[in-house]
């Protein structure tokens, strides 16, 4: 059950074990950080791996994904107490349909309004946005891909978030009458 | 500092950090350090990002989902919704290749029609309303992103037929089974043989003669004692339920049938026991089904409402 990389990543683990920690307190945390990072060992160890090129990197990256998951998971689980999933509705086209993830809880109007929203940038930035996000490019090779500068794709990503952020933080306000995001309400 | 500004810095930090070279991992704790609403703000930065993905993705995660979960690999744990960054993490690993493992097609059919097909020693029968991904390089996987199939499988030790289901895992002993899923649950009924529900983790079996269903949060799972004759009886245009919520009996009926049925939620859990049959005969059905079922089915704007009857004084 133990990879042949393990003895050595486990060693940068015991080295990194309070930064780790630390980092998972940081990003929300709070009481389950020891249980968390014992999860994420746990995982590591049974997980056979290869030579690793940066361990440190490599258990962060692993702590950075599991709290997005555990936020994720709240963020459905409070979205399934407010929303009533649709039973049999038609397939739309262009629009995938996962339906025990966020997506089925994310009404379709609201669906309908990002297609809307990401149609009205530039072709190359939605593709660009796209590359980023579908299939994790950096930003680096989607500047290659497209023929144009980094500092234009880094321009590109920006703008489509900011607006995408937008779009939510206005949803959540006219859905629920305060921010979710405990910020203070806008406007 | 205003709130533009943090969520500005907020979503520098979440489109960085989604990079896959990305290290500056002590910066990023101590920007998260600073203040408790830089978390919150780069939070948000990425729920809003992910909310574009199924607008995104015309070959939804499945691609990646397939490349983070090579057969004697199992990278599901490093976040089964981060695909995009198992994916690339998977770039960090000094063994892994560059060369595309996985080909997915997907097969979508309309609600009431059917498709069937044969691949690497299993038979298909797909059901309509369905939208369900195989793979050009591997025949022995499916995924089913909604909807119904009825898969007959040739047993092969060395490769196990296996389908996924959003995160759940089945894999086939040697078996006969039918898979639904919808909005609000997954089915997985069992004629012949067994299937092993999430062999990685909770590894329940599911023999011939039972049926899992599992709600859409996961949090309640039921094992039934079913007939095995009446898996897949949506061929024939059988539906035999047990206390089956009319929600779900709804969803099969639109999907067997191409009848488009929407259901008003004071009636989505109420239980039926029996069985309904449909013979292409749609008037007649939709005569029938109000009084078997006992609920009201009235016409609106090209659908089928279910709802509670009528006391009429």
């Amino acid at each position: 059950m133990h990879g042949p990389g393990s003895q050595g990543l486990q060693t940068v683990f015991m080295a990194h074990r309070n930064a780790l920690l630390r980092f998972l307190i940081a990003r929300g945390a709070a009481d389950a950080a020891e249980d968390i990072l014992q999860e994420l060992w746990v995982r590591v160890e049974a997980t056979a791996v290869g030579p690793i090129q940066n361990p440190a990197a490599y258990l962060y990256r692993a702590a950075e994904n599991l709290m997005r998951d555990r936020h994720r998971a709240e963020r459905q689980a409070h979205l399934r107490e407010q929303h009533w999933a649709e039973v049999a509705g038609p397939t739309d086209q262009g629009v995938s349909d996962a339906p025990t993830s966020e997506r089925s809880l994310i009404a379709r109007e609201e669906l309908a309004g990002i297609q809307r929203l990401l149609r009205s940038f530039p072709s190359r930035t939605q593709e660009a946005f796209r590359l980023h996000r579908i299939e994790g490019m950096a930003q680096r090779d989607i500047a290659a891909r497209l023929g144009v500068s980094l500092s234009t794709i880094e321009k590109d990503l920006r703008d489509i978030y900011r607006e995408l952020v937008t779009v939510r933080a206005q949803h959540f306000r006219s859905e629920t009458g305060d921010s979710v995001n405990g910020g203070k309400d806008g406007s | 500092m205003s709130e533009d500004v943090m969520s500005d810095e907020a979503i520098d930090w979440a489109v960085r950090v989604s990079e896959p070279a990305f290290e500056d991992w002590e910066a990023f704790t101590m920007w998260l350090e600073a203040d408790p609403a830089h978390g919150e703000a780069y939070e948000a930065a990425l729920a809003a990002s992910e909310a574009a993905d199924p607008v995104l993705a015309s070959r939804p995660a499945v691609a990646q989902t397939r490349m983070a979960r090579t057969p004697s690999r199992r990278w599901g744990w490093l976040g089964a919704g981060s695909t995009a960054l198992a994916a690339s993490v998977a770039g960090l690993i000094a063994w892994t290749s560059a060369a595309p493992r996985t080909d997915p097609y997907l097969i979508e059919t309309a609600p009431g029609s059917r498709q069937q097909v044969a691949v690497g020693g299993v038979k298909i029968l797909i059901n309509g309303g369905t939208r369900i991904w195989l793979d050009h390089r591997n025949p022995r996987v499916a995924t089913i992103e909604r909807g119904e199939a009825l898969f007959d499988v040739l047993h092969d030790v060395a490769h196990p037929f296996t389908v996924h289901v959003g995160d759940t895992e089945l894999q086939d002993v040697g078996t006969r089974f039918d898979v639904t899923r919808d909005a609000r649950q997954m089915r997985v009924a069992v004629a012949e043989g067994a299937v092993l529900f999430n062999p990685g983790r909770e590894g329940v079996r599911i023999d011939a003669g039972k049926a899992l269903s599992i709600d859409g949060g996961g949090r309640t799972a039921e094992l039934q004692p079913i007939a095995t004759q009446t898996v897949g009886g949506w061929r024939e245009g059988r539906f035999a339920y047990v206390a089956t919520p009319i929600a779900t009996i709804a969803a099969d009926l639109t999907r067997s049938t191409g009848i488009g049925f929407a259901v008003d939620p004071g009636v989505a859990t109420m239980p039926f026991t029996g069985v309904v049959s449909y013979n292409d005969d749609r008037k007649a059905f939709l005569a029938e089904l109000g009084p078997l079922l006992g609920v009201r089915i009235a016409p609106r704007e090209g659908r089928w409402i279910i709802s509670r009857t009528r006391i009429d004084g």
